[in-house]
């Protein structure tokens, strides 16, 4: 699955520690996400938008095959 | 919390056991079988220690979704790592071989705890590595 969490949270100044910070999970799922080598669960889906004020599909995507 | 961080505690906790264990046959110079008990009461302290020190310290630092998962992975893995190293010592048991002085079926059990370690970090090390 793609994401363009990377983007926002360039736009938000936010560093990847900062970002983990807020989502109670470690900096390595963080970067992991971004390298989209870890899709993440639902819930913290959830938050990932709710940090961003956006919608889960306006992050998240299937890849187009 | 920092799996690899983690891991290499584990990987210092397994060396250091196999050290200390490999000492105490080294050293000891009655016959294991006279000391049963003894041993009985090392290994449980061993195992005791492991636990406290280390289950304990892994329950304190909450892992997140994905270092659980690679937790998981990693214990189900080195199972399969470890049940085969099992069944080499098993077969190697009919060989007339001596380390320690020991035949290995005296041996093998003392060092039980220090393989599981080992074999856990270094296929924790080796999942994280592959996902990089």
């Amino acid at each position: 699955m793609k994401n363009i969490l990377h983007i926002l949270r360039a736009e938000q100044r936010l560093s990847q520690d900062d970002l983990a910070k807020k989502l109670e999970v470690s900096r390595q799922t963080i970067n992991a996400i971004e390298r989209e080598k870890y899709d993440p669960s639902l819930p913290l889906a959830l938050k990932i938008a709710k940090v961003f004020d956006k919608k889960v599909e306006e992050i998240f995507f299937l890849e187009v095959k | 919390m920092n799996l690899t961080k983690i891991f290499k505690d584990e990987l210092y906790f397994g060396i250091f056991s196999l050290i200390i264990f490999t000492m105490a046959i080294v050293f000891d110079e009655s016959p294991l079988e006279k000391h049963w008990i003894g041993s009985l009461i090392y290994i449980s302290t061993g195992w005791a220690v492991f636990y406290f020190v280390f289950l304990k310290s892994l329950k304190e630092h909450k892992l997140d979704e994905r270092e659980s998962m690679l937790f998981t992975k990693t214990g189900n893995l080195s199972a399969f790592t470890f049940i085969t190293i099992l069944t080499i010592i098993f077969y190697l048991q009919e060989i007339d071989i001596k380390i320690l002085n020991l035949p290995i079926e005296e041996l093998w059990g003392r060092f039980l705890l220090p393989i599981f370690l080992i074999a856990h970090s270094i296929t924790g090390f080796i999942l994280i590595k592959l996902e990089e």
